[in-house]
């Protein structure tokens, strides 16, 4: 097959998560079924009533940023930097003036800097303060996160933000990849940041009685909604030719992507958008529906989600669709909103590498109305050439990756 | 206090103020309502239910116990049934005195 296009591959990735804040840690705790969800610490919980999340533990800024640069950071903005550097640092690229003005730095956020807002709009409203610190903006704003990744690396070429819920960071990746084969850019460093778990943020998420009081369990019967969590996930893409060429360590292959609206509800997903974004994003792949090994789901673990991707996964994939695992990795790592897809796209480079399927921990009782093969609380081996990765959002936007075994 | 005359309000004045919230919020005539009709006749989906469930908690100050189920669109069918759960958690209030 011969395409116009260049092909994009992936050379390195880093994660701050509940399960671990490097690529090591995640993967361990990933496929040893370990989860993040954890009474919160961050912040008091006496007038809440949703008293988990999967927050990041163990990540102390000052170990990672001076005391100048610190204070112009918040949590999102620090996770994706931590992770942005890790990812570099194992692709082992030099970015430097040859490659510079070449090189994306594309994010996915769905709300960007809140913790600062909260902290400084109450000062403002509740707590009388008359002025506020000149570091409110450029903390709060959504692009701050791709902003202090470019300054932190010497990135020179096109950087933004994406903000499409908790499709955000799969947007970001994918439009990295367009820009990439489509010759705008040579090299990208792109995933997704959230850092969501304040009390206003949880009051607000209380209000649409999505969530589960105890824990996620995607796919589960007695499933009964989700769980916050925060993090990041960075990703260094390349042209393959150019990774090729400095003998880079290759990851895997981002091989299609597939976007669709389903311009129906704002909360309630629909099958049809969900199962159009699988289709486009395998044909873009051109890949028949029977050559996809595993799919890292969205399952977000509410009724809705969950039995409307799997009536989408069955109508893309019709009977093959009985041999495909599908795991969700939400019950690991929480719901990290704009950051979700970035840490589910890290799920699935590792499942490739590793040739194992995640699991879909906290699994307990099968519901006829998600009859997949959900890969329940044990990982498994299994040969993955192409995997899927799905994000479904509030606004009923939707994006699919394909991603494939690293050419042999 | 406000707060200890509501929790002594009548059932029907209740599910009077409970019937003015809805028909407010589609945009209906309220003699067109009555506690047995059905939320779904109403055109409520479960989003706009969490909204209404929402708008009769702040009206009354009460937390309505209430998960949306995605088959029945909540777990109240009719407007009499969201009455009765409102005159229940106004039962159990304790007194602001």
């Amino acid at each position: 097959m011969t395409s116009k296009f260049r092909r994009v591959v992936i050379t390195g990735f880093g994660v701050i998560s509940a399960i671990g804040n490097s690529s090591d840690q995640f993967q361990k705790s990933l496929f040893d079924g370990e989860c993040g969800i954890r009474r919160i610490k961050n912040i008091p919980t006496d007038e809440l009533k949703i008293k988990i999340a999967a927050e990041v533990n163990d990540f102390i800024p000052e170990e990672h940023f001076s005391n100048e640069r610190n204070p112009l950071l918040d949590r999102f903005s620090q996770f994706a930097l931590a992770a942005s550097r890790q990812a570099v640092h194992q692709s082992q690229v030099v970015v430097d003036q040859s490659i510079a003005t070449r090189a994306a730095t594309i994010i996915g956020t769905g709300i960007g800097g809140l913790g600062t807002q909260d902290d400084a709009f109450r000062a403002l409203y509740a707590e009388g303060t008359k002025r506020l610190h000149p570091f409110v903006i450029p903390r709060v704003m959504g692009s701050a996160a791709p902003s202090n990744i470019s300054i932190d690396l010497g990135l020179q070429g096109p950087t933004f933000t994406i903000s499409s819920a908790c499709a955000s960071a799969t947007h970001a990746i994918g439009e990295s990849f367009e820009m990439i084969r489509r010759g705008r850019a040579d090299i990208a460093i792109t995933g997704g940041a959230e850092a969501c778990i304040t009390f206003g943020c949880m009051k607000a998420w209380e209000a649409m009685r999505v969530m589960s009081t105890d824990s996620c369990r995607p796919f589960s019967a007695d499933r009964d909604g989700m769980v916050l969590g925060e993090g990041a996930a960075i990703f260094v893409l390349e042209a393959l030719d150019i990774a090729l060429k400095r003998d880079a360590c290759i990851l895997a292959e981002i091989s299609g992507f597939g976007m669709s609206a389903d311009a129906s509800g704002i909360v309630q997903p629909s099958a049809i958008g969900a199962a159009r974004a699988m289709r486009l994003a395998l044909e873009d792949a051109h890949l028949e529906s029977e050559q996809i090994d595993y799919i890292n789901a969205h399952g977000t673990g509410t009724v809705s989600n969950d039995k409307s991707e799997t009536q989408a996964i069955r109508q893309v994939f019709e009977k093959s669709a009985d041999r495909i695992a599908v795991s969700s990795t939400k019950g690991a790592h929480g719901h990290a909103l704009g950051a979700s897809g970035a840490l589910e796209l890290a799920a699935t480079i590792l499942a490739i590498k590793c040739s194992q399927s995640p699991p879909t921990i906290n699994y307990r009782l099968p519901d006829p109305d998600c009859d997949l093969d959900y890969v329940p609380n044990k990982a498994r081996t299994m040969p993955i050439e192409y995997a899927l990765t799905n994000s479904f959002a509030f606004g009923g936007l939707n994006a699919v990756l394909v991603i494939r075994h690293p050419p042999r | 206090m406000a707060l200890d005359k509501r929790a002594r309000l009548p059932n029907h004045e209740i599910t009077e103020k409970i019937i003015e919230i809805i028909a407010a919020s589609k945009e209906l005539d309220v003699t067109t309502i009555s506690p047995n009709t059905v939320l779904t006749d109403l055109g409520l989906d479960s989003f706009d239910t969490i909204e209404f469930i929402f708008s009769i908690e702040q009206h009354f100050d009460i937390d309505i116990p209430f998960r949306p189920s995605e088959n029945e669109v909540s777990e109240f069918v009719t407007v009499g049934e969201v009455a009765e759960a409102v005159a229940k958690v106004l039962a159990n209030k304790p007194s602001m005195n």
